[in-house]
């Protein structure tokens, strides 16, 4: 067991859990469902960190409360359960090594171009402020009631089409040297030849979708109805790895890190229900810390070559729940939540995101919660800073959450990693 | 500060979201209303453009410029993408008041549709109470539209228009990479949104009448939003679902085979129409095509009827809907022909429209191509209506639609076709060798399905034709079809290229083959149980492996296997295979059809292997469109592949 210091919290004791899917899981959007004729369970590609944080605090006091049922004093403990995650672990080889993937970033837009559909890197960066004149040109931005926003549109080198078929997860290790690449040459920095030759993007399509259709059955004579046929969309995670169209498929799995009292994280190995219709996954504990804790040499070492470097980009591992929409409130003070203690200031110039997408869930006895909308994972966020960037800076930010508010924070939302432009 | 002199600019502005707002519905009118809605805004937002210019100081580019004096017109589909050329001295004050006056339209747009479900006659009270949450409905109206603008300087001649639009276009795609929204106004507590689970629901159920619900469509207790309500609501109602699409050709067939049983049922619609099973739709104006039987109904699908548990229907009601099966059953027995539940959807998208646009460098070479477009989106519902389909939208080079089974491959083709002339009309005529294409995804699936599933596939098809025959090197313009069975997930592809004419040299005559009863609708299953015996997934796998590795050391057995040997095992066993149909006959038909496929007659034994398994494709998807092609000869039941329900 490792000590930790959570971002704005004092420093608890910490357990890192690997959560390995045993059947096919259904992270239900909010959408209602029922046993009816051609309806549809929808399933979101991965889980909200609400959920595995609502799980893992389940699991986790209910395995060490000597209640048998769940009481006032359980759900006290389970609040002061802080989750760092989810993160998609993968194992190439059986019996290997869990290596970290992050989603991918959203300043890198692979394309294909020229007459041989060559598969080049667009990087995004924001338009250098150069001085415009009024009657120059411009975009439209509707502004948010917040202090030190200036963002600039990207700036755009390319026309080609995006490739679709690009991988939605990234090794780590790859997202950290694209995140130590100041110079924004993505070509150089993250393609690398297939087993064909052909240069492509690493990475994963994340956990697998499977639909299942079902029968009804009726409450009157346990048959099954007829033509009440309806469908439910779930994830697979692969237990161990397999070869498949000539592709090796890893074995896939969750991780997060729980921050709480000894006495709540002695748990080893368990059993326990994640997402909608119990879908079952392994809790077990990983022998070696995973490296995604550990602030990256190769991060620190760029930052040291780089001469009074003032430009800084935030990765977001997890969703961000903002007041403003895609604007956090604390660019009022002009301070990021894990500068805190410092005093380095910084001015949001740019932000390339994908679209929103809801967020509610529901607890036990008020029933659904309201719904927040957020950035998702991958967004990147620009930054100019007062200051010249450190390694020491780096570290400070280096998976801390930047959610707004303490409850988010605590669930796991707005987990970013640092890099330089 | 003195004001500075308007000069000209390029202007752009995209609205959104598009897809994805299209696609969250229920109901076919939440598709088509959703489209409607976007291409009204997006007609609004250009027209508005006009309005808050000085006078001729705008001149439209996308959509096309009306004539002067004239507005745009309300019915010519807009695309999500405005582009004109204005002269101004603030582009972006300008730009902020069209996108008020854009929302503030929005707002009637929801009045008018509030109106109209308060003038069935129950009241609309807006205190706390409400059937409807005004307020909550209207602020989830304002806050929905994406709105991203830009604009570039140009040379008071036009000269570097090109070169403009370059800029203009990457500086509106720098703009859209930040996908800036604000928070939806949401209660605990409340349910979301059947449509957009981003939404709360804005609907009172124990204040809603059967009637109430009727109006909006609603299962009993759906959640909605107001987003939602207006797509329900909003404008007339100039659609049919999917279920009345797929009971076209039973419906053509009876009109002509048993008039009477027809008009009885038509009886039987009209007594309904005021319940939750019968709804009429408007062919007087808008689907004219749909004359014989104009009505939205599940009651035509005996088999696969539920009458919705929840539907609270009297026992009057009851007996008339107990008739109306009967009398489809009765019908059936009649002429021999029951209705196949299974449609298609269509989504169909251009080629290499975008580099004929880069390759046009002047803003009236741009107008004509606008106009071709907006032309061709007319021609596409008008196809579509030939065919006997329900058009959903068409903006610039896109086209999506619900089509029968049996008129499927006619009408893709003559769109594909249409489009294709037209654009080399238009782009011959402005001296340019660039010739659009159009990329067009066939998905056959079961009405029942969820919408979101069945557009998907639609969407999957397409891309599945832009990429082909690999990602890597796509030659676009091809043609995929995919079958899903209802009770299997997996879909069937079949995939060709334009280049090999599939539909006069495959698909025609494959259902010519199973129309004139050359080959039995079950000969797919023929040839598959065939490659199945002689093994030929393993032994291609072998033989790659083999070839792979190093053929010195592959086992001898592997030099004795050619393809000269594979096809004349394959002819031996066709020929023996017993089926209904005359032996010699049938084996030689479906020679000739494996003859029409690529690679069928190539010395790689992988090509031939993959030449087998498109025809059984092809030949199981062909089978399934006999069933609504009453014509033929009657089908032999067999089990559905992968059914386990």
């Amino acid at each position: 067991m490792s000590e930790h210091t959570p971002n704005g919290q004092p420093p608890l004791p910490s357990r890192t859990y690997l959560l390995q899917p045993i059947s096919p899981l259904l992270f239900r959007d909010a959408r209602p469902f029922g046993a009816d004729a051609g309806a549809h369970a929808f399933s979101l590609p991965w889980p909200n960190p609400r959920t595995v944080a609502g799980a893992l605090r389940t699991a986790l006091i209910g395995a060490s409360s000597p209640n048998p049922t769940w009481d006032k004093d359980d759900a006290v403990a389970a609040s002061k359960l802080l989750i760092d995650g989810p993160f998609l672990m993968a194992q190439h080889e059986p019996g290997g090594e869990w290596i970290p993937y992050v989603p991918k970033p959203d300043d890198v837009v692979p394309m294909r171009v020229g007459d041989d559909k060559r598969l080049t890197l667009m990087t995004l960066r924001p338009q250098e402020p150069t001085v415009i004149e009024k009657s120059g040109p411009g975009t439209d931005w509707t502004s948010a009631p917040v202090s030190n926003v200036e963002l600039r549109p990207m700036d755009i080198a390319m026309d080609a089409k995006p490739e679709k078929k690009a991988p939605a997860w990234w090794p780590l290790e790859q997202a950290i040297r694209w995140l130590a690449t100041s110079s924004g040459d993505a070509d150089r920095a993250i393609l690398r030849p297939n087993p064909q030759g052909n240069p492509h993007v690493p990475g994963l399509d994340g956990l697998m979708e499977t639909r299942r259709i079902h029968v009804g059955i009726s409450p009157n004579t346990g048959m099954a109805e007829d033509g009440i046929l309806y469908q439910t969309q779930h994830r697979v995670a692969p237990m161990t790895p397999f070869d498949k169209d000539d592709d090796r498929h890893p074995a896939l799995a969750l991780l997060a890190r729980v921050h709480g009292t000894e006495d709540h994280l002695n748990v080893d190995d368990m059993l326990m229900s994640l997402g909608g219709e119990g879908g079952m996954v392994g809790l077990s504990t990983l022998e070696n810390t995973p490296s995604i804790f550990d602030f990256p040499n190769e991060l620190a070492q760029a930052v040291a070559h780089a001469d009074n470097l003032t430009r800084l980009r935030l990765q977001f591992l997890t969703p961000a729940i903002f007041k403003y929409g895609t604007i956090p409130t604390w660019m009022n003070d002009g301070v990021i939540p894990g500068w805190r203690k410092r005093k380095v200031k910084v001015k949001l110039v740019g932000i390339t995101n994908s679209r929103r997408q809801p967020v509610s869930g529901w607890r036990k006895q008020a029933g659904s919660r309201a719904t927040s909308l957020v950035v998702p994972a991958g967004a990147v966020y620009f930054f100019e800073t007062d200051a010249p960037l450190t390694a020491e800076l780096l570290q400070a930010l280096w998976l801390s959450s930047v959610a707004e508010s303490n409850l988010h924070r605590s669930d796991g939302y707005g987990i970013v990693i640092p890099g330089l432009w | 500060m003195t004001a500075l002199p308007p000069r000209p600019y390029l202007i752009t502005i995209a609205i959104g979201p598009v897809q994805d707002f299209i696609a969250a519905g229920r109901k076919v009118r939440d598709l088509w209303y959703g489209s409607e809605l976007l291409s009204l805004a997006a007609r609004e937002t250009a027209q508005q453009l006009l309005n808050l210019s000085p006078d001729g100081s705008l001149n439209l580019i996308f959509p096309p410029q009306p004539a002067a004096g004239e507005d745009l017109p309300t019915d010519a589909p807009v695309a999500n993408l405005i582009v004109a050329r204005l002269k101004h001295d603030n582009p972006d004050q300008l730009i902020k008041q069209v996108h008020n006056a854009v929302k503030a339209w929005l707002t009637r747009q929801l009045d008018d549709a509030l109106v109209k479900f308060r003038e069935t006659g129950d009241p609309l009270e807006t205190a706390g109470d409400a059937k409807i949450d005004v307020v909550t409905a209207h602020a989830q109206v304002d806050n929905f539209l994406e709105w991203f603008a830009a604009w570039y300087p140009i040379a008071p001649d036009d000269s570097d228009y090109h070169d403009a639009r370059v800029h203009l276009m990457r500086l509106l795609a720098g703009r859209k990479s930040h996908r800036n929204f604000a928070q939806e106004p949401s209660i605990a507590g409340r349910q979301r949104s059947s449509l957009d689970p981003a939404r709360d629901n804005v609907l009172n159920h124990a204040l809603l009448s059967r009637r109430d619900r009727r109006r909006l469509r609603l299962k009993r207790d759906e959640p909605m939003d107001g987003v939602s309500v207006l797509k329900r609501m909003g404008g007339m109602n100039r659609i049919a679902s999917v279920s009345r699409v797929a009971a076209d050709p039973w419906i053509r067939h009876i009109a002509q085979h048993d008039p009477d049983g027809l008009a009885e049922l038509n009886q039987l619609a009209r007594a309904l129409q005021c319940t939750e099973v019968v709804e009429s739709i408007d062919t007087s104006k808008y689907i004219p095509h749909y004359t014989d039987f104009p009505w939205d109904t599940e009651l035509l699908f005996v088999e696969d009827l539920v009458l919705d548990r929840q539907n609270d229907l009297s026992d009057e009601e009851l007996k008339l809907v107990n008739t109306f099966i009967k009398t489809v059953t009765c019908i059936s027995k009649r002429t021999g022909a029951e209705p196949c539940p299974y449609m298609v959807t269509i989504a169909a998208d251009g080629d290499k429209v975008g580099e004929a646009l880069s390759s046009l460098i002047s803003i009236e070479h741009h107008q004509q191509m606008s106009h071709q477009l907006v032309a061709f989106a007319e021609e596409a519902s008008e196809i579509t209506a030939r065919h006997h389909g329900v058009f959903i939208y068409g903006g610039g080079d896109d086209v999506f639609a619900f089509l029968p089974l049996d008129t499927s491959i006619a009408c893709a083709e003559e769109l594909r076709t249409t489009f294709a002339s037209d654009m080399k009309r238009l782009m011959c005529g402005l001296g340019k060798t660039i010739e659009p294409t159009l990329s067009v995804g066939l998905s056959i699936g079961h009405f029942h399905e969820h919408l979101d599933s069945l557009t998907n596939r639609a969407r999957d098809a397409e891309s599945e034709a832009k990429r082909y025959p690999t990602p890597e090197h796509p030659e676009k313009n091809a043609l995929a079809v995919t079958f899903t069975a209802r009770s299997s997930g997996k879909p069937l592809i079949v995939t060709d290229s334009r280049e090999a004419e599939p539909v006069q040299k495959r698909w025609l005559p494959a259902i010519a083959a199973i129309d004139s009863g050359a080959i039995s609708q079950g000969a797919y299953r023929d040839i598959a149980i065939i490659t199945r015996e002689l093994q030929l997934d393993a032994l291609v796998a072998a033989l790659k492996k083999a070839k792979a590795s190093n053929t010195a050391e592959a086992p001898p057995w592997t030099k004795q296997v050619t393809v000269e040997v594979l096809r004349a095992e394959l002819a031996e066993l066709l020929k023996r295979k017993k089926t209904r149909d005359a032996a010699e006959r049938s084996a030689e038909m479906m020679l000739t059809l494996l003859g029409n496929e690529d690679g069928f007659a190539s010395d790689d034994i992988d090509a031939v292997y993959r030449a087998i398994r498109r025809v059984i494709d092809r030949l199981h998807i062909v089978s399934r469109m006999a069933t609504a092609r009453y014509d033929t000869p009657p089908m032999t039941p067999q089990p559905e592949e992968g059914a386990s329900a």
